[in-house]
């Protein structure tokens, strides 16, 4: 897309005016949709929709050998592809360079111990070790690809799961992994300082974030900078501009304040709010019980896909409450169901919303002021309907997140 | 990998013998006290001082400009050729195009390095390209591409500044037009403790989290390259792990940095310009 | 045509900040613009004709660069200065510069030659040494001349791959020579044989313990020792020129519009090998009268080289 002067003068104006051409102000970012757990093959995966930019990302994981100047950690790599359709100048070998710049950058990004521990990832010492594959597909670009693939990878990697080691077998210089057969044995990567990446661009005497096709056309240049919590570990300056000293630490200054944010929400859209407590016949505080908000501590962020309540009562004296647990996990033992045997009747809630499992756990909707969640065969079961819509808006950023979730079986 | 049947491989796996040594047992610590003792560092130099530069230009005859530049042991070689056609385009370009190529000799880091281009040395070459870009005049040969070639000979450090000063000496040395000489430092971070220049292992060192007291803190290392008159940056790359007080702070001692290189390469072009002037007017 | 003009009759048109006080500014130098034609004159010629330029200078019994038929330009050698290699050299022949660097891994030896270890020589020809060469993979004259240089190690045996073994058929050494052009003036072959020989003069190898029962080794960096070399090699190259003059040592003019070229490699004062591959044919007097040019080169060289490693 090649804009002619008038035009460009037109965005430099919105930009002066704090009024975009599409009516965000300078440090607005568009409606993202994020959904995770989308590709059944994959160990993790996530699709991130930033206005017409379009990213797929899935990961793969393999057992590997350790480099041997460096046999404690495990292996991380990044690799772009971008689609021929995504913009014009893709077609042929035209979205290389593209590519090679953002894998690097996420890899130069990833690479500090402090923001993503490869010692995690190490098996046995010098042996054995995961070695994980994020592979980026850049279905569409509408602008900003950098902020937009970091999301994805981001939320990727939280949904990855790493199945557990159950035993190592060393024969002389033969190991032998077993990995635990359970589908759901598995522990997630710890992805909560993994970096965002957010893209200021420099337009007129301004810096803006999130530009799309036409603002970076108008930008002399940018900075792209990879935040985890407060500090950078990465920044690259890229367009073909140079910078003032004073405006590199103004861009510096923007995106640690803008990727904070749009970490947090990420974050938020990510976890799910639960009630965490458990109380027993034998205990006199009731609180759990009664008024689970009321718990100190009792509200957890959970990075598992449902809360549940599990309460046992006993059928003589009916309905006398036996013991009461309300917690989050991946896959509940069952979804939504009463057991009875000869002394107790237990019964199992789930949900998916934040503090949803509030309730007694007596009737079906799990959380009482969730009451319109009342039909348990489409709305509990997984892998039929699309569960529940989390909407986190933060500042002015926003963050769609549908979660679809299906079981592979 | 695929086979290279265009070189003479050796045998299918072969191993560096440096892993085979007895056990390093330094803590990392104890590495980095070796390196940076009371305010020193391993070769006496101060914690902010540059190494010696050593510029020679003209080593390449069989190109337009090049430059060859020794920064205490790394060095590099760069060579500037004239310009042609922009390859495989067939839009015109307004303005012309900067084309580079960063590459370590096989031999010139401790570890063997392979002969194709791999990851690193491309990530080098595009923030070549990304400080070359704005220094040169592009507007003035439109459609056609300038190439530059940087080969590390020798690398102690550092390689990637030397390559982007040496590449801005070059390129004057070949006439191409710029808005000014452009100059770039590295410097290393750990802690409290900045590096300006670091060698190898400074660099190494600083590019993770080394327990120092018993404490972990900030670390990176940043390439920083400079339009000196213009007080404009070119190219800025961060790695590691750094707080924006720590890079705010950073920026200040590379700009001095920067300050200070410029007079030696000033230097270094006006005696060069002098004895071309000399040598024609011999021919005379 | 134009486009060059503007860019190249130009110095150097640094411009720093207006305050700093520059010394040359564009005015002076266009002192030197107005010079540009008539110093010039021979270059056009040769730019526009070179093969008739070449063949008008070599009527007067004269190179352009100002040589004698059969005379050698000025070699160089550095040896040692890049010490993240176990042995390294850089060799220039005139303005040909080649480096050479050797970096010692460790390997299992072939099932068919457990006692033997490996030499891999490698000639890269980087964009960065002239203009004929482009990015990529190596171009078809740096794969002949690899091989040709492997040939001549392996034929010379200047090193013996049985000296590489460690311990038969689970240990031994592999030396990657690499050699790298900075600048390519022709007589590559020269330099590069000059290059290898005193990289491997200057290489060293750690001792290694190897206990073969448990596989296990240990490099000892304290102890390192050079490795015998049975033989020096001497290179020269000629080209022949309209298929009667011969000219010694050429430049890379030369080699462009020669009809032929020679390469004689000399192992001491024996004949090592001679590379012909094919171009005007050479009479059996001409061949042997190259040989003994070449042999009265040797001395020279192998002297340089003695005097070389005694600096170091």
């Amino acid at each position: 897309m090649a804009l002619c002067e008038a035009e460009k003068t037109f965005v430099l104006h919105g930009v002066e005016e704090n009024f975009r051409i599409d009516g965000r102000e300078r440090e607005d970012y568009r409606p993202m949709e994020l959904e995770t757990d989308i590709v059944s093959h994959a160990f993790g995966s996530a699709r991130l929709r930033l206005a017409n930019t379009d990213v797929l990302v899935a990961v793969k994981i393999e057992v590997d050998t350790p480099f041997p100047e460096r046999p404690f950690e495990g292996k991380l790599e990044f690799f772009v592809d971008c689609s021929a359709n995504a913009t014009p100048d893709f077609e042929g070998r035209g979205g290389e360079g593209v590519a090679i710049e953002i894998s690097n950058t996420l890899s130069a990004a990833y690479s500090s111990p402090n923001v993503f521990d490869l010692k995690k990832l190490c098996i046995l010492k010098g042996k054995k070790c995961w070695k994980v594959y994020v592979d980026i597909l850049l279905l569409e670009c509408g602008g900003n690809l950098f902020d937009a693939v970091s999301l994805a990878v981001k939320a990727a990697l939280w949904n990855t799961q790493v199945p557990l080691v159950k035993q190592i077998d060393i024969d002389g210089n033969n190991v032998e992994i077993k990995v635990s057969e359970e589908l759901y044995d598995c522990r997630k990567l710890d992805v909560e300082k993994a970096p965002i990446l957010v893209t200021v661009c420099k337009i007129g005497e301004h810096c803006i974030v999130d530009p799309n096709v036409a603002e970076e056309q108008c930008s002399v240049g940018s900075v792209v900078v990879a935040v985890s919590e407060d500090k950078f570990s990465t920044i690259l300056q890229t367009g073909t501009g140079s910078l003032h000293m004073s405006t590199l630490v103004d861009c510096l200054q923007l995106g640690i304040k803008v990727a904070q944010r749009l970490d947090a929400a990420l974050w938020d859209t990510l976890t799910l709010e639960c009630y965490t407590c458990s109380t027993t016949e034998d205990e006199s505080d009731t609180t759990c019980l009664d008024n689970p908000s009321g718990v100190v501590g009792g509200v957890t962020d959970c990075d598992k896909k449902y809360c549940i309540i599990v309460r046992v009562d006993y059928k003589d004296p009916r309905g006398k409450l036996a013991s009461i647990l309300r917690s989050c996990v991946d896959k509940p033992t069952y979804t939504n169901d009463v057991i009875e045997d000869e002394t107790h009747r237990v019964y199992y809630r789930s949900c998916r919303t934040a503090k949803c499992n509030g309730g007694s756990g007596r009737s079906d909707s799990t959380s009482d002021d969730n009451g319109s969640l009342g039909d348990k065969s489409t709305i509990y079961c997984p892998g039929i309907g699309d569960g529940a819509v989390a909407v986190t808006v933060s500042f002015s950023i926003l963050l769609f997140a549908y979660a679809f979730v299906r079981y592979v079986r | 990998m695929p086979v290279d049947h265009k070189r003479i491989n050796g045998p299918e796996e072969t191993v560096p013998y440096s892993l085979f040594t007895k056990l390093n047992t330094k803590s990392l610590q104890q590495q980095f006290k070796e390196q940076v003792r009371d305010e020193k560092r391993s070769d006496n130099r101060l914690l902010l001082e540059h190494r010696k530069i050593f510029i020679k230009t003209g080593l390449v005859s069989q190109a337009k400009g090049s430059a060859y530049i020794e920064q205490g042991k790394t060095k590099v070689i760069v060579s500037v050729f004239d310009p042609r056609e922009i390859p495989n385009r067939t839009d015109y370009s307004l303005k012309g195009e900067i084309y580079c190529e960063f590459k370590f000799a096989t031999f010139s880091c401790t570890k063997r390095r392979l002969h194709q281009q791999d990851t690193e040395e491309k990530q080098y070459s595009a923030l070549m390209k990304q400080a070359l870009d704005s220094t040169v005049c592009r507007h003035e040969f439109p459609n056609f591409q300038v190439d530059i070639y940087a080969f590390v000979l020798h690398n102690d450090g550092s390689a990637l500044s030397a390559a982007i000063t040496a590449a801005g000496v070059a390129l004057a040395h070949a006439g191409v037009p710029m808005y000014d000489l452009i100059v770039s430092a590295t410097l290393g971070i750990q802690q409290n403790i900045k590096l300006l220049d670091p060698s190898v292992t400074e660099q190494w060192l600083c590019e993770m989290p080394v327990p120092l007291d018993g404490k972990v803190g900030n670390q990176g290392v940043i390439v920083m390259s400079m339009l000196q008159s213009h007080e404009q940056i070119s190219q800025f790359y961060q790695v590691g792990n750094l707080s924006l007080e720590d890079i705010t702070d950073s920026i200040k001692i590379l700009e001095n940095a920067c300050k200070e290189l410029i007079p030696l390469i000033q230097k270094h072009l006006v005696k060069h310009v002098l004895k071309t002037m000399k040598n024609k007017s011999e021919d005379k | 045509m134009n486009l060059m003009c503007i860019l190249y009759s130009v110095v150097p048109t640094y411009q720093p900040a207006q305050k700093s006080q520059n010394k040359v500014r564009l005015s002076q130098v266009k002192v030197f613009d107005n010079n540009f034609k008539r110093r010039n004159m021979a270059e056009e010629y040769k730019s526009l004709h070179p093969i008739k330029y070449y063949r008008d200078c070599l009527a007067h019994d004269i190179r352009p660069d100002g040589r004698a038929f059969d005379k050698f330009r000025p070699v160089l050698l550095n040896i040692g200065s890049i010490d993240t290699t176990d042995g390294s050299a850089i060799a220039k022949v005139g303005k040909t510069t080649i480096v050479c660097g050797i970096k010692a891994e460790l390997c299992k030896p072939k099932a068919d030659t457990p006692n033997q270890g490996f030499v891999v020589p490698n000639l890269e020809l980087p964009p960065l040494c002239s203009p004929k060469f482009r990015p990529g993979p190596p171009s078809d004259q740096a794969q002949v001349l690899t091989q040709l240089i492997a040939d001549i190690i392996e034929n010379s045996k200047c090193v013996d791959p049985k000296d590489l073994c460690i311990y038969p058929d689970k240990l031994a050494w592999c030396l990657f020579i690499d050699f790298v052009c900075l600048n390519y003036d022709g007589s590559l072959i020269d330099a590069c044989i000059i290059a290898l020989v005193g990289a491997l003069h200057t290489l060293t190898l750690p001792s290694v313990d190897y206990d073969p029962s448990l596989d296990n080794k240990l490099v000892n960096l304290e102890d390192r020792k050079p490795i015998p070399i049975h033989s020096t090699l001497i290179s020269t190259t000629f080209v022949i020129f309209d298929d009667k003059i011969i000219l010694a040592d050429p430049t890379v003019d030369e080699e462009n519009y020669c009809t032929g070229i020679v390469t004689i490699v000399l192992k001491g004062d024996e004949l090592c090998c001679v590379h012909k591959p094919g171009g005007s044919p050479i009479t059996e007097d001409d061949l042997f009268d190259c040989i003994d040019k070449s042999k009265l080169r040797s001395p020279l060289i192998q002297n340089l080289i003695k005097t070389a490693l005694k600096q170091k």
